[in-house]
């Protein structure tokens, strides 16, 4: 095992007066208040501003209410967890310890052996420098920074005091607030001005980073005429034991790039996961978030796009996946805030086994624009009597010429397309799994293979006892 | 207050709603239904009841092509009439004071329910101080084709009017109804407070068509709260016509209680400048097999702002449930906004629900091609504005019909 780098934990610019012997398994507190923001700061060794900047996102968290809308957050208590734990103590987990169910699901899945260890979060890395290296040493060549927040901190404070909290502010909602004072963990990413980045950039690239944190910041800044694919997640259970997730996701995409940031969200069943995503589209540039929620206990989480400069274009692929005590209340958002703009919002649900599927979204148009384009369309499949779907799609609409369209459908799986796979020879599973596949199709194609791969037959194993 | 005594029963549910009253407040932005009407402004307390209305309603002649008249002139009854043929079969067109001891049965539940079900304080306020209204009854077995007109002329700068009417349809009746509500009778000056209700009761196999057409002055204030609930097979159809008001605030909340049962909810409105609209529907099923629409269309002037929140929601029992939620918008000048919030709330898997939304403006070219065969820009604007409504009002009755777009081309001709 690779050790950590060392230069995450800059004990030289520590100065805030907290010591803590044993680096190796350093773990805050429960609960939060500024002696812990103060500390996570300090053992991140980061700059004044930095810490200023928590502190007053700290106090924004604790003034903020709750959402009275959406998910039901109740049983959160904020007393009672952990906001910060050394990735380190990550070894002293043993694969032993992964639940047998996570263990099989990975064998199902066909997970490679080494990401598995990774992927349960057995060990912070595995031994992949060999298989990347060539991308990383390809990437520095063309000027690309992918690295994760704290070194970007350290490294280019220019580029984080330009950007960081600038499309997301601390005061947008109380998790964005709650994920700007205890952030820690994600990615860095800056692709400059004409650059085209032709793999998908995953936090597997990053040796010795941990790529799923609790609170994890991202940032992407893809200047002029850059492209960039970042892949966030995966399509296997996540082992995680923490039961709150509050992610940032911040994307500026400068005039005439385009960003795409796929997500495969799978969470186990315990976890809330709070997450606030959104991109700055400017002249030209185009954002798109492929978002796929299969995990979690419940999940709030609507990507948006600002479309701000003419000429830019959004879109948004949402996917839920509702099982059993399971809430997706999940959606996307456009903001069109300049003329000659569009954007597209794809979501696709199923709820079974009495799970809740809820779309939510916004559609935006500022005053005074010309040729706005949206589409919004929702379709909802529900397996069960005993499970829900539901539909909040906002649209505000304040200019003249326009053109604004939405549907929805809510539907079960046809009998007549059941009726017809079985007198092929096909069982009820094998027809009703085959008919889900279907009908999560458009966003299976936009995933890179391996991934669409992994989610169909992730489908397959969600859908093992759903009929008879 | 009315020299006559109200029967103890509706007094009693005045003060339930008085009850509710005094311990809610005034809606806020913080409530979702009332996220995008602002009525902190409002001082709705200040607006003067008119009289309760009493005294029976003098008989009239009724006029030709309508099965009943009945008309009210700043909350008095003034014009009562209908068919005699219909009038020996026991139809009842009526003033709702008059109706009270007589009908103590419909009534006395319909208004408990009504109570119990508001939500808000502008409705609680409606039950505990309604002012006058109408009550339509047709037994069962009836069918009547000609419309019953209803009709309520509001007046009083300063004024609160909360008229209230029931339509109760027995086994299998058949009936039409047509409902106005006009101002601006002493001048488009006139601010009017107007607190409205409907509440529509159809028992198992009968059909109802309700035409309301809200056509108050440009200052006044419009707050209506309708509940309908069907039977078994049976069939209503509810249009709205929004033109009045400088705010509107309604609801209708049809509930498909009977298995079979349809409801089609119509709606048109117009929007000027200065207009605040917010139109609510709610398709409520609670039994299976049931069918609903909602089809709402709108047009918003520059300077018009209009919300329309619509929804589905299917109880975990109503299997079989087809429901549609449709909203246009048409957006007609560049200061104009116009917000659509269509919702669906399913708890049951064998369903078919859907809803669309379009928002958009008038097609240049088909402005082009209508100019191009002579006709002027305000010409083919209103030609194209009115075709947009068309297929909502081409099955009203003409009296309704006409007078929904003449307001309609007068808007246009004075925006233009």
């Amino acid at each position: 095992m690779k050790s950590q780098a060392p230069s995450t934990v800059d004990i030289g610019e520590y100065q805030h007066g907290f010591h803590f012997p044993d680096e190796s398994v350093f773990k805050t507190r429960k609960g939060l208040d500024e002696e812990v923001v103060n500390a996570i700061s300090s053992h991140k060794g980061e700059p004044e501003w930095m810490r200023q900047f928590r502190l007053r996102s700290l106090r924004a968290f604790q003034k903020k209410s709750m959402p009275n809308w959406g998910a039901d957050l109740s049983d959160i208590n904020f007393d009672d967890l952990y906001y910060y734990a050394k990735p380190t103590d990550d070894q002293k987990k043993s694969w032993e310890d992964v639940p047998a169910y996570i263990k099989e699901t990975f064998e199902r899945i066909g997970i490679p052996e080494a990401e598995r260890k990774f992927l349960a979060g057995v060990g912070a890395q595995y031994d992949s420098e060999m298989v990347y290296h060539s991308i990383k040493e390809d990437l520095s060549k063309k000027g690309v920074i992918f690295t994760d927040p704290e070194s970007a901190v350290r490294d280019h404070p220019d580029l984080v005091k330009q950007y960081f909290g600038t499309v997301i502010p601390y005061l947008d909602n109380k998790f964005a607030a709650l994920n700007s004072a205890v952030w820690s963990g994600g990615s860095f990413v800056y692709v400059p001005k004409g650059v085209r980045v032709d793999v998908p950039l995953q936090a597997y690239f990053r040796i010795n980073a941990k790529s799923f944190g609790q609170f994890e910041r991202t940032l992407i800044i893809a200047d002029e005429g850059s492209f960039v694919h970042y892949i966030e997640g995966c399509t296997a259970p996540i082992y995680a034991t923490e039961s709150l997730h509050s992610a940032v996701v911040e994307i500026i995409a400068l005039p005439g790039s385009r960003v795409r940031y796929t997500t495969i969200q799978n969470w186990s069943n315990d976890v809330y996961n709070l997450v606030t995503k959104r991109a700055m589209a400017y002249k030209d540039a185009t954002v798109e978030w492929v978002d796929g929620n299969i995990g979690s206990k419940r999940t709030m989480k609507y990507p948006s796009i600002y479309l701000m400069g003419e000429g830019a274009h959004g879109e948004v692929l949402s996917i839920a996946f509702a099982g059993k005590g399971q809430e997706q209340d999940t959606g996307g958002k456009a903001v069109h805030a300049a003329s000659h703009t569009s954007s597209i919002i794809t979501a696709k649900s199923i709820s079974k086994g009495g799970g809740v599927a809820s779309y939510r979204g916004l559609l935006k148009v500022n005053e005074g624009l010309h040729d706005v384009r949206s589409r919004v369309v929702c379709d909802a499949l529900i397996l069960d009597e005993s499970s829900r779907s539901n539909t909040y799609p906002y649209m505000e609409i304040n200019s003249d010429d326009v053109s604004i369209e939405h549907e929805a459908r809510v539907s079960k799986i046809s009998e007549e397309q059941l009726f017809y796979l079985q007198s092929r020879g096909m069982s009820e599973q094998e027809a009703s799994t085959m008919i889900v596949n279907g009908f999560l199709d458009p966003l299976v194609k936009q995933l890179p293979m391996e991934y669409a791969v992994e989610l169909n037959r992730l489908i397959e194993l969600e859908m093992a006892g759903t009929v008879g | 207050m009315a020299d006559r005594k109200e029967p103890a029963w509706m007094q009693d549910q005045r003060a339930k709603a008085q009850e509710r009253f005094d311990a809610m407040s005034w809606p806020t932005t913080s409530d979702e239904e009332w996220r995008r009407t602002d009525v902190s402004g409002i001082d709705a307390l200040s607006f003067v009841p008119a009289p309760r209305a009493d005294g029976r309603t003098a008989g009239s002649a009724n006029a030709e092509g309508l099965a009943g008249t009945l008309r009210f002139d700043s909350g008095r009854p003034v014009e009562a009439g209908m068919d005699q043929t219909w009038k020996d079969r026991g139809v009842r067109l009526m003033s709702l004071a008059d109706a009270l001891e007589e009908f103590e049965k419909p009534l006395s539940d319909i208004f408990d329910e009504g109570v119990d079900a508001s939500d808000n304080r502008f409705t609680v306020w409606h039950y505990a101080s309604w002012s006058h209204g109408a009550f339509l009854t047709v037994p069962a077995g009836l069918e009547i084709t000609e419309p019953f007109l209803i009709d309520f002329t509001e007046s009083g700068d300063g004024v609160l009017s909360s008229p209230h009417v029931v339509v109760v349809l027995g086994e299998g009746a058949r009936a039409s109804v047509i409902q106005r509500i006009t101002g601006e009778r002493n001048g488009s000056d006139e601010r009017i407070l107007c607190n409205a209700g409907l509440d529509l009761r159809l028992s198992d196999a009968a059909a109802l068509q309700y035409f309301e057409g809200q056509y108050l002055g440009p200052q006044s204030l419009y707050f209506r709260q309708a509940r309908t609930r069907g039977g078994r097979d049976s069939s209503l159809r509810h249009y709205d016509a929004a033109l009045g008001g400088r705010l509107v605030k309604t609801r209708i909340d049809c509930g498909l209680a009977g298995k079979g049962s349809e409801a089609f909810l119509n709606g048109v409105y117009y929007c000027r400048d200065g207009q605040h609209m917010d139109i609510r529907t709610v398709q409520r099923h609670h039994s299976p097999s049931a069918t609903s629409r909602s089809y709402y269309k709108g047009a918003v002037a520059s300077g018009g702002r209009t919300v329309f929140q619509g929804l589905i929601e299917v109880d975990p029992g109503a299997s079989g449930t087809d429901a549609y939620l449709t909203n246009r918008n048409l957006i007609l000048g560049d200061a104009a906004r116009s917000d659509s919030i269509p919702t669906l709330r399913i708890g049951n898997n064998d369903v078919r629900c859907s809803h669309g939304s379009t928002t958009g403006r008038l097609s240049e070219e088909e402005l082009f091609y209508l100019e191009s065969r002579g006709l002027s820009r305000n010409e083919s604007r209103e030609m194209l504005v009115l075709g947009y409504f068309e297929d909502l009002l081409d099955r009203a009755p003409e009296a309704y019909r006409e007078g929904t777009l003449d307001l309609i081309r007068s808007r246009l001709a004075s925006a233009a």
